[in-house]
């Protein structure tokens, strides 16, 4: 549950606050669970739905910028290969928190847009122009990443 | 449909089933704060889980108060042991024990049930075996009617079989599938046989004996022999120098899930990092609202009806702490000032004037002399009374020093509350006109309010404060709340004639809290 911490998280610092609010959350509604289903799965979604709560407290700012399609090339199959599951997270952790949200929810945890807007009180629009660019930002990062080890494997 | 992506592929691939391990910290910050919080209460599903548990908490409680019981001991029984299988072998006791004195007997009764008819073994009792090593084992085989004395307790822990408990001496005995033959024939002394499960551990002790005891707590043979009487005395400290030797851990004797609740239990330094139980705050708020002034005191009706009170505002600055729960507190320093229009008919009596003229007139002389001649004239000039209209727009200012109680709410980036106080108020200027009474037939006098008479009327009062709050966080620090509220004045100090102003007020608040370190 800390690595799910962790993807919404800024920091370590503020995925260790999550992880211990999303555990007190747990203890509390333990009650609740009804021994149906995957009790992990169950926590997991303490967990995301404390996240987002979390942020909604915070009050942060979503970026709405409406439906828009930024045009997008393909990121090599390579660069994406390489990247181990640290620098997932640290990519991850680099996005503005609108994105990043939006991108755990979709990408990772598999919530559609209709989900996701009703889940951090926002338009579907808004969900699909977040995520599309917090994959342009990814995606961006990702190449960079990879010129910067190209660079300097031929330097070496 | 839901679109794929490569990257979406890729977090998703490697982070969905990705696992850390959260600091220490927090662990130990989750623990400590579940234990300051009520448990969960267990539901109507959780009564087998429940009844389950105090079955073995039982069970283990017992087991370990059983262990712990000198009389019972898995020594005190090996000793004995020793001692009988001495007296009857003809050998000193401290020859029979050695190298161990359990082990050396024990392995008498192993190779008598492997040589017997009947002899049942299994993989403990070959363990067993393999440990028993030694001299004794070729002494105690003098004959199989030695070891049928061999009441001892060897380690539950390597025996696959029950241990049996004498319950009238107090002495915890061993069964096992090795069993004398004359034993194992016994039907009855099987069936009553008592039995608990085995225990981990204690290598020392491998080489146990074996018995099969009654109910009753004797040895089912022929000629049994008198029941070991209780270690006492010099046998005592033996057999606490033994208990030494042995490597035991108590935690496997007694596990803390097993120690009574009584037990103290000591605990670790309080965890460093810990949730942050709320946060401090500063802010700044702006009110306007009207007023309804009541005057109290000699002068209050005239008061009352030249003055119109018309509308106050007032700002300030505030600090506050707010926790977790909501709940909050907030102090600070403000300004209020409250405007008024005064409006007072002053009557004048008429009355007369008497002007006086004089003039002079000098006279030269021939003798040099100057003469002055003096006319006097007189004139009384009545002026007649009336009714002057004084017209003032008064201004009252003072310090406020609140300290309010708050509590707050969250949907999503709305905030609503309420709260409640004092609010200490420390009239300072005041502008205008006001009325006084000098005389006590006559009526009141339109009066400059920066008089030092009438000072005494405006002293500090405390006002109680109650309103609920609507706010708006517009980021992770900075909320905006529309405030409406209520200011009573509740008591004031040193003053009779004082106007009492009970205001109505909208406040609009903007609030910005510190950042907090975590701790």
């Amino acid at each position: 549950m800390y690595a799910v911490c962790l993807r919404y998280a800024r920091h370590q610092l503020e995925a260790q606050d999550l992880m211990q609010e999303g555990f007190i959350r747990v203890f509390e509604k333990l009650s609740a669970f009804r021994m149906e289903g995957s009790l992990e799965g169950w926590v997991r979604r303490i967990m995301v739905h404390t996240a987002i709560n979390h942020y909604r407290k915070k009050a942060f700012r979503m970026e709405r910028f409406g439906l828009e399609h930024l045009p997008e090339e393909p990121v090599s199959a390579m660069a994406l290969g390489s990247l181990g599951e640290k620098e997932l997270l640290a990519l991850i952790a680099e996005l503005p928190d609108g994105y990043r949200h939006v991108f755990n929810l979709y990408a990772i945890e598999g919530f559609d847009h209709a989900e996701i807007a009703s889940m951090l009180g926002c338009g579907e629009s808004t969900s699909r122009s977040q995520l599309s660019k917090a994959r342009s930002f990814l995606q961006a990062r990702i190449e960079r990443k990879d010129v910067l080890h190209h660079a300097g494997k031929t330097s070496h | 449909m839901r679109e794929k992506h490569p990257i979406d592929e890729r977090f998703r691939q490697v982070l969905y089933n990705g696992e850390a391990d959260p600091p220490e910290v927090v662990r130990a910050a989750l623990g400590a704060h579940l234990n300051w919080t009520t448990a969960p209460r267990a539901s109507r599903g959780w009564w087998p889980v429940v009844i389950v548990a105090v079955g073995l908490i039982s069970t283990g409680a017992a087991l370990w108060a059983w262990q712990k019981d000198p009389r019972s001991s898995i020594v005190g029984g090996e000793h004995r042991i020793a001692e009988h299988a001495a007296e009857d072998i003809g050998v000193p006791a401290n020859e029979a024990t050695a190298p161990g004195p359990s082990i050396a007997v024990t392995s008498t009764a192993t190779r008598e049930q492997e040589t017997g008819p009947t002899a049942q073994t299994n993989n403990a009792a070959k363990d067993r075996q393999d440990a028993a090593m030694g001299a004794g084992a070729e002494e105690s085989r003098t004959g199989p009617d030695k070891t049928h004395r061999n009441n001892a307790i060897g380690d539950p822990a390597n025996s696959s079989g029950p241990v049996g408990t004498n319950a009238e001496e107090g002495i915890a005995l061993k069964s096992d599938k090795q069993e004398r033959p004359e034993t194992r024939m016994d039907g009855k002394a099987q069936r009553n046989t008592t039995t608990t499960p085995a225990r981990p551990g204690d290598n020392d002790l491998a080489a146990a004996t074996v018995a099969k005891v009654t109910a009753s707590g004797h040895v089912p043979l022929s000629g049994t022999p008198e029941p070991p009487a209780p270690i006492t005395g010099s046998d005592r400290l033996a057999f606490a120098e033994d208990l030494r030797s042995i490597p035991i851990d108590p935690l496997r004797i007694a596990p803390e899930a097993l120690v009574p609740s009584g037990t103290p239990v000591s605990r670790g330094p309080s965890p460093n990092y810990v949730l942050p139980s709320g946060a401090w705050w500063v802010g700044a708020s702006v009110s306007f609202g009207n007023v309804q002034g009541t005057w109290k005191g000699t002068d209050a009706a005239a008061l009352q009806e030249a003055e119109n009170w018309q509308s106050t505002m007032q700002g300030g600055l505030l600090v506050g702490h707010e926790w977790r729960s909501g709940w909050g507190f907030s102090t600070g320093l403000g300004i209020a000032r409250v405007r008024s229009t005064f409006q007072y008919e002053d009557e004048i009596e008429g009355s007369s004037v008497l002007e006086v003229d004089t003039t002079w007139m000098p006279t030269m002389h021939s003798s040099g002399d100057i003469l002055f001649s003096w006319q006097i004239d007189s004139l009384t000039e009545e002026v007649p009374g009336g009714v002057v209209r004084r017209d003032a727009r008064n201004l009252y200012t003072a310090i406020q020093v609140p300290l309010l109680l708050h509590w707050h709410a969250e949907a999503r980036r709305l905030r609503y509350g309420a709260f409640g106080g004092f609010n200490v108020w420390i009239p300072t200027q005041r502008k205008g006109l006001t009325l006084v009474n000098s005389l006590h037939d006559a009526p009141p006098t339109a009066l400059a309010l920066q008089d030092p008479q009438v000072d005494e009327r405006f002293s500090t009062q405390v006002h109680g404060l109650v309103g609920v709050s609507v706010g708006y966080t517009i980021n992770e620090q900075l909320s905006a709340y529309v405030e409406p509220m209520i200011s009573v004045p509740l008591v004031s100090f040193d003053a009779d004639n004082t106007p009492w102003l009970t205001r109505p007020l909208l406040q609009f608040r903007v609030q910005y809290e510190l950042r907090s370190n975590g701790h």
